[in-house]
């Protein structure tokens, strides 16, 4: 077993809230220099820059691609997967599930496409900061039957965290872990930065004790409370 | 003014829960968050919200609330209204949106 240093909660620019400057090759670069081993690549309900990122790090960062999808009761869930394919299919089913384009909300910022050079190739249309009108138990099955590990985001915010806008976990809910915030760290809860821009990188992360970090073990380390949340802010 | 009152004057289907009916409400509140109503409703409130999930029931069983009003058209879960039928919680709703409902409300004297 090794020590796994990650932040499984960083989004890229084709999220319209986060900062320019998260293009897949800058994100690395900070997420090396903060000695992350591993990383989350999760959009708002999107998982189309996540290849490139997974390409830009190369062999120096192991990354999980995947998305956070914000359910019909407006929780977000983070699903994060071994490889690009299952979380580009779960793209496809979220996409069907938002409401229509309609207009662009420019207060909510562009969603860019990037490639692993940090060129941006294109522009996301749909509406991926509203709701889908998928449940939360019906986001953790589909993500799960893909491979996923799903994760409730910053769950005790009331703005889109499990806790805060359903109260409790709901029960038989098939979750693998639940992120704390915001504050300080909760035991229990495992810690990742929701970072949209670089200085906020692994200033919330997870430790995991694991060979490898794939969802399958990683699941495990969460189920074994082999991970510890920390705070470097 | 009671459950079955409240449910007259303003049209609101019922749904599950019919003995708690003849509850008297207390009070109010209109939110969809489901911590903020566990932190500020009190038994015999009437909770009005769009939130259509499971976790409805047991706040409004925990609290004892009078009974959930969903508003604007928005249909529960099965699974809802199944865990409101088994737990007899009384589950209305409404085609009118929460801000008409509540509206309502506190002209019929519900403060």
């Amino acid at each position: 077993m090794s020590l796994w240093r990650a932040d499984l909660h960083v989004h890229t620019v084709l999220s319209g809230c986060a900062e320019p400057e998260m293009i897949p090759p800058a994100l690395v670069a900070r997420a090396r220099e903060v000695g992350l081993d591993l990383v989350g690549v999760v959009d708002h309900n999107a998982a189309g820059n996540a290849v490139a990122v997974v390409e830009a790090a190369g062999s120096n960062i192991m990354v999980l691609p995947g998305l956070e999808v914000e359910t019909r009761e407006s929780v977000h869930l983070l699903c994060l997967f071994d490889a690009p394919a299952p979380a580009l299919e779960i793209q496809e089913l979220v996409f069907a599930h938002l409401p229509p384009a309609g207009r662009i909300a420019r207060a909510f910022g562009a969603c860019r496409l990037a490639a692993s050079d940090g060129s941006l190739v294109g522009e996301e249309r749909r509406p991926l900061y509203m709701a889908t009108d998928l449940s939360v138990e019906e986001v953790a099955r589909e993500a799960h039957h893909r491979g996923a590990l799903v994760l409730a985001a910053h769950a005790h915010r009331r703005a889109h965290g499990l806790l805060g806008v359903l109260g409790f976990v709901p029960a038989g809910l098939a979750l693998d872990g639940l992120e704390s915030g915001p504050g300080g760290l909760q035991p229990g809860f495992l810690c990742g930065s929701d970072a949209h821009r670089l200085s906020e990188i692994g200033t919330r992360y997870t430790v995991f004790e694991v060979e490898t970090p794939s969802v399958e073990e990683l699941r495990r380390a969460i189920a074994e409370g082999r991970f510890r949340p920390g705070l470097s802010l | 003014m009671t459950v079955i009152e409240a449910a007259e004057s303003l049209g609101l289907e019922v749904l599950t829960g019919p003995q708690g009916l003849p509850r008297t409400i207390t009070g109010a509140c209109a939110s969809d968050l489901l911590s903020y109503v566990m932190a500020r409703a009190k038994p015999g409130y009437l909770w009005l919200t769009i939130q259509v999930h499971p976790n409805v029931v047991g706040v409004a069983e925990l609290l004892e609330l009078a009974a959930v009003v969903i508003t604007d058209g928005q249909n529960p879960e099965p699974a809802t209204l199944e865990k409101a039928r088994e737990h007899g919680v009384t589950i209305l709703t409404t085609p009118d949106p929460t801000y008409a409902v509540a509206g309502k409300l506190y002209g019929l004297g519900v403060r």
